[in-house]
């Protein structure tokens, strides 16, 4: 009981006199939370969503089986041979663009009349098939049966773009896919085969064994009875592979999202800070009254903990707003850099709600261990007697100065320790420690800076200027928190702008060698990393002869599983690359000669990212599960590629025909002749194209749509920095209210010196002022540090990829300026206060 | 008073805003030994005739003989007259502010409070600091005001400072009335001609002695401020402590670093609000002693509100309040 009295007299009563400061550190608190709570909600709905996609109908299988450009049928007859009692599901599984509302979804092929005779779930999806017509229906290779949120009817017409060519299906059926995260499109197996053009094979057998013996026990039998090339594993493995490739992703993202968290737990730690400083005398009276240091520490931990449990409670509705936003643009990203997905919706559920209040009472009870552990030790004759602006200056600068240096060393160190698992957590680590090297520099530099240029300051600016920044100096503490906040979210926004700009520069730089074809050739609908539609063997045959055309590279890629993350496996015409491209190779070797290498042999050329995942280099083979067989690849070199973050693997296009026999090029590169006319080479190609789905675009379409892929992936990093600048700034505004309440002492002696309200004002506005070129100087060096380690520690690590620094000056220019006007805008009413202040009043208290 | 209220003329003439109005006065400068001022209610003292300074003020150079024109910028009215029986002919009408400047200048006073009420509203309730206190003090003088705490001292002290409005009456320094000012009037008031000395010495601990004494001109807008603010701690002989920070200072020598601070800009009025109130006796009275050096060298006047019997001892003339009015006015 006399805790509550306590905490109630000496925190919440003072909270109650400031609403304005008290709710400013709430709202940085919620919106910290928010973020975090947003990326949360967002990234489970963008990325988590995979069962729902290809696992359409999987129904309650057990295991699958798969194999690089498909099981052959031969196989899956010998599976059917197997004298076990095994349920099958072979399954021809794509993508198709509904063309009439231009939706992506899975398209499935069964086998009905298996899946008829069973009375698994997905024959029961399929109630509605008319038993009697079914034979009917499955002969008529129109047929498709249509998931319920499609919104079809039975008998209802449907376009579908399949590969390259659009063609009208009649729906026979609806089957209900409430539960399903995504809706699909089911033919029959021969006509989905026919359709996607992979006669003779399947792309999947799902298996369901019985629960005696083990399910790896089953898995090594069958796998024994199967050809080496074909893989058999568990049911939903595809689904896992790809939650573990997206997971380093998903890492990077939650890590940015704490910033805003981090910089409110700074502004937590300063109006702690600032309430301890403020009530040490009442401290030090309730303390000699009789209050234990318990109960000192206890009070002010519980001023931390309202803030948290007010500021999470309103980030959970905040939250759950920012992340339908968020969603949107994570599943763009996903998409174009990933994998296919299908977002589901950002829902609110109890753990992450959980979690967030969680989060948001922990990050702001440990923001305040300092302060308040300060607050409990306390001596009440001291606090009584002792001057408070005495103990203010009290900052060990010289101690922190050399526990700064000691971090940065750690962060060196750290910055060089290999992954863990495929996740950076050293590189975390190390970004970690230089923002605490720089928070325990930034007294030592502040002090300095401001001693050393208060005079210039003064004399160039007036009197204002010169106790604005003698201020600055004097509370050095406060100033230092309020300078570190600030710093840290620009140093974040710096060093994500810098690792993005560079990222940027690198794959424009790279596109000018990448896109050396004058023409590009894609079937038509949603582009995603993982799906590779094809068209027409004879289609780019006939493109070679047309007029004007020099060449043509078909590149034909497939979805493989290596070593249990997914990965393209593509095959490209060496011939014209070798004529043609000048590929950027790791190894700076010559283009022709690591060609020559390849030509026709079982060699690879491994994209960067595949090369730092799977930790394979030139010179080193991998086996890869080709047609059946399993073919050891020798590395032949390693590439630079920006376009996916999914490893791929090269090979010629005449050795994968060996494997793969099937000529459909996914995409298709043109090179004109010398002296021939690009646009009529292009009206020609669209010409011969008449009929079919496939876009033709020049280099510079491809170059203006990945920038513009690029930027949109982007997005939401700059959007995640912005709202941790939007955090420090309402921090800075906070604290200068503080800062006015503080020191209204001072304002109200100016005031009798002689001080006009304009010359406070000033004084307020010049001090927020310098606090934002000390956050920008300071953000700028700590962002420069940090780039280094995002672009090169993180990212190699997280992405395998390299990223040639470059410096985004005008991003840079622009964002800094924008940080620096809203610094000093927040200035603004905290100086319409000052001036506001009852000089007679303020200075006679005490 | 009863006296002097049986002489007062009842008759106004009737107030017109913003408009000129002529008064006469006959006689002018040759018989009146004293006068009558019904605005202060009290005979005024001075040598020199209210009603010729009055004369003196208002006359304008295309005037008629005995004729005034008088600006009356407010509808403020007050009515002089001498107290010898003369007719309504001989009241002058002027304005509150023409009559304090005739009082300035009748009485040489650099500070007058003339009819001040001072009220503050403290939890919703009127509290009454001053009640019709009027005070004339003349350059060079040392006055001390003593009283108890609340006894509305440091209130006098700040309406003289030109810090606050009084809610009747009026204030001049200096002959300026601080109820005809904005707020920036105020703030040019305050830099050209007042200094203030504080209790708890009130000197900002991120300047350094020297900066700390330079601030009022600095705030002022003076360009070179340093050499005056080192010739005052000259004076206070603290110019070897220059480059220290306050809080490398003793309590006496802080007290003497804010009184070269209130003189930095050669204020005319010195106001000092209990400056040994903080500091032991002999420290104390060091600090009164250099205040009086202040009166005596610089020709200032101080009003030093205290406690301190001793200090009160040392004053040309010493105001004792009580309750928001002024009980006993005593010139040494």
């Amino acid at each position: 009981m006399l805790s509550v009295r306590l905490f109630y007299r000496l925190i919440v009563r003072p909270l109650l006199r400031e609403p304005w400061r008290a709710a400013l550190t709430v709202f940085a608190v919620a919106l910290g939370v928010s973020v975090v709570l947003a990326i949360e909600l967002a990234g489970n709905a963008a990325a988590g969503s995979f069962r729902s996609s290809l696992e359409t109908l999987s129904g309650n299988t057990n295991l699958e089986v798969t194999a690089a450009g498909g099981i052959p049928e031969q196989t899956v007859a010998t599976l059917e041979r197997l004298p076990y009692p095994i349920e099958l599901h072979a399954r021809v599984e794509d993508y198709t663009t509904v063309a009439d509302s231009a939706q992506t979804v899975p398209l499935i092929g069964l086998d009905l009349i298996s899946e008829s005779n069973n009375d698994s779930p997905q024959s029961r999806a399929f109630d509605t098939v008319d038993a009697e017509n079914a034979l009917q229906y499955l002969n008529d290779l129109n047929s498709v049966w249509v998931g319920s949120r499609l919104g079809y009817k039975p008998g209802d017409r449907i376009r579908l773009l399949v590969n390259d060519h659009t063609r009208e299906y009649v729906v026979r059926g609806i089957f209900n896919d409430q539960n399903e995260g995504v809706s699909a499109i089911v033919m029959d197996i021969a006509t989905a085969q026919r359709e996607v053009g992979r006669m003779g094979r399947v792309d999947r057998v799902l298996l369901k064994v019985p629960d005696e013996p083990s399910i790896e026990e089953w898995q090594s039998r069958i796998r024994d009875a199967l050809p080496s090339g074909i893989e058999v594993r568990l049911e939903g493995s595809g689904t896992a592979e790809n939650r573990k490739m997206l997971s380093a992703f998903r890492w990077n993202l939650r890590v940015l999202s704490y910033v805003a968290l981090v910089v409110g737990a700074f502004l937590i730690y300063n109006t702690i800070s600032v309430s301890v400083v403020r009530r040490r005398p009442e401290i030090g009276i309730v303390r000699a009254l009789g209050a234990t240091r318990g109960a000192i520490l206890l009070a002010f931990l519980g001023e931390a903990a309202c803030f948290g449990v007010a500021g999470s409670l309103l980030a959970l509705p905040l939250g759950r707003a920012l992340a339908s936003v968020a969603v949107r643009l994570l599943s763009m990203t996903v998409e174009s850099l990933y994998v296919s997905s299908t977002p589901g919706s950002a829902a609110l559920n109890l753990p992450s709600a959980i979690l967030g209040v969680l989060v948001g009472i922990a990050v702001a009870v440990v923001s305040a261990l300092s302060p308040a552990r300060e607050a409990s030790l306390v001596s009440p004759v001291e606090a009584m007697a002792r001057a408070r602006r005495e103990y203010i200056a009290r900052v060990h600068k010289a101690r922190d100065l050399w526990i700064a240096l000691a971090m940065a060393l750690a962060a060196g160190l750290a910055s060089r320790m290999p992954a863990v698992e495929g996740k950076p957590l050293f590189g975390y680590l190390s970004a970690i420690l230089l923002i605490g090297a720089s928070v325990f520099a930034i007294p030592a530099f502040v002090d300095r800076l401001s001693t050393l240029s208060s005079n210039l300051l003064g004399r160039c600016f007036g009197v204002e200027a010169l106790l604005a920044s003698r201020s600055l100096a004097g509370s050095l503490r406060r100033t230092s928190v309020l300078v570190g906040a600030l710093a840290t979210a620009i140093a974040m926004m710096t060093a994500v702008g810098i690792m993005v700009g560079s990222f940027r520069q690198t794959i424009v730089v790279w596109m000018n060698d990448q896109l050396p074809a004058d023409l590009y050739l894609r079937p038509a609908g949603d582009e995603s990393a993982d799906r590779h539609p094809t068209m027409s063997p004879e289609f780019a045959d006939a493109l070679a002869k047309l007029p004007g055309v020099a060449a043509v590279d078909r590149y034909r890629a497939y979805e493989i599983s290596y070593q249990g993350l997914p990965a393209t496996l593509a095959g490209a015409d060496l011939q014209v690359m070798r004529d043609f491209r000048s590929s950027d190779f790791v190894s700076g070797r010559a283009p022709d000669k690591v060609l020559d290498e390849m030509r026709r042999r079982d060699a690879a050329i491994i994209s960067e990212p595949f090369s730092n995942k799977h930790r394979v280099h030139a010179g080193q083979s991998i086996n890869v599960p080709l047609g059946g067989r399993n073919v050891s690849l020798r590395i032949v070199d390693v590439y630079y590629d920006y376009a996916s973050e999914r490893g791929v693997i090269v090979i010629d296009r005449m050795t994968l025909l060996r494997y793969l026999p099937d000529p459909a090029p996914s995409n298709l590169a043109v090179y004109v002749q010398q002296g021939a006319n690009v646009d009529a080479v292009r009206q020609e190609i669209e010409f011969a194209a008449a009929g079919r789905n496939v876009l033709v675009f020049t280099d510079r379409d491809l170059r203006r749509e990945a920038i513009r892929i690029f930027d949109r992936t982007f997005a939401i990093t700059y959007a995640l920095e912005a709202v941790a600048i939007l955090v420090a700034v309402m921090g800075i505004g906070g604290a200068l209210l503080a800062l006015v309440i503080d020191r209204r002492r001072e304002f109200g002696l100016l005031r009798f010196m002689g001080a006009a309200t304009g010359q406070l004002r000033k004084i307020i506005l010049v001090e927020a002022g310098l606090l934002g070129v000390l956050a920008n100087l300071v953000g700028l060096g700590l962002g420069f540090l940090l780039s280094l380690v995002l672009i090169f520690v993180i990212n190699k690590q997280s992405f395998g990829w390299t990223i040639q620094f470059h410096w985004p000056v005008a991003v840079l220019v622009g964002a800094l300026s924008a940080v620096y006007a809203a610094t000093v805008v927040a200035g603004l009413y905290p100086a319409r206060l000052a001036t506001r202040l009852n000089p007679i009043e303020v200075i006679h208290e005490e | 008073m009863a006296y002097l209220n049986s002489h007062r003329v009842r008759e106004e003439i009737p107030p017109s805003p913003g408009t000129d109005s002529t008064g006469s006065v006959s006689g002018t400068g040759s018989f009146l030994q004293s006068t009558f001022c019904i605005r202060c209610d009290q005979a005024h003292k001075s040598p020199l005739p209210l009603f010729e300074a009055a004369a003196k003020l208002l006359r304008q150079p295309n005037s008629k003989r005995n004729s005034f024109r008088v600006a009356l910028p407010d509808p403020g009215i007050l009515i002089m007259r001498t107290h010898l029986k003369r007719p309504a002919s001989s009241m002058l009408r002027v304005n509150s502010e023409t009559h304090a400047s005739v009082l300035r200048e009748a009485n040489n006073c650099l500070l007058v409070l003339d009819k001040v009420t001072k009220d503050y509203v403290t939890d919703g309730e009127p509290v009454r600091a001053l009640h019709d206190v009027s005070l004339e003090v003349a350059t060079g003088q040392f006055l001390v005001l003593v009283g108890r705490s609340g006894c509305g001292k440091s209130t006098l002290l700040n309406l003289a400072g030109a810090m606050d409005f009084p809610t009747s009456g009026q204030v001049l320094v200096d002959g300026i009335s601080t109820n005809s000012l904005s707020d920036a009037g105020l703030t040019q008031l305050r830099r050209q001609k007042v200094g203030f000395i504080f209790q708890s010495f009130q000197l900002l601990h991120t300047l350094t002695v020297l900066e700390n004494v330079e601030l009022p001109l600095l705030l002022a807008g003076v360009a070179d401020a340093r050499p005056s603010a080192r010739q005052r701690l000259e004076w206070v002989e603290l110019a070897d402590l220059a480059d220290r920070y306050p809080h490398q200072l003793s309590g006496g020598q802080m007290q003497r670093v804010a009184i070269a601070r209130a003189l930095v800009h050669s204020p005319r009025l010195v106001l000092a609000d209990e400056p040994t109130g903080n500091l032991d006796t002999t420290t104390g009275a060091v600090i009164v002693e250099l205040l009086q050096r202040v009166v005596r060298e610089q020709k200032v006047t101080v009003l030093m509100a205290t406690h301190s019997v001793e200090a009160a001892a040392l004053a040309d003339i010493v105001v004792r309040m009580r309750d928001g009015h002024i009980e006993e006015l005593v010139q040494s």
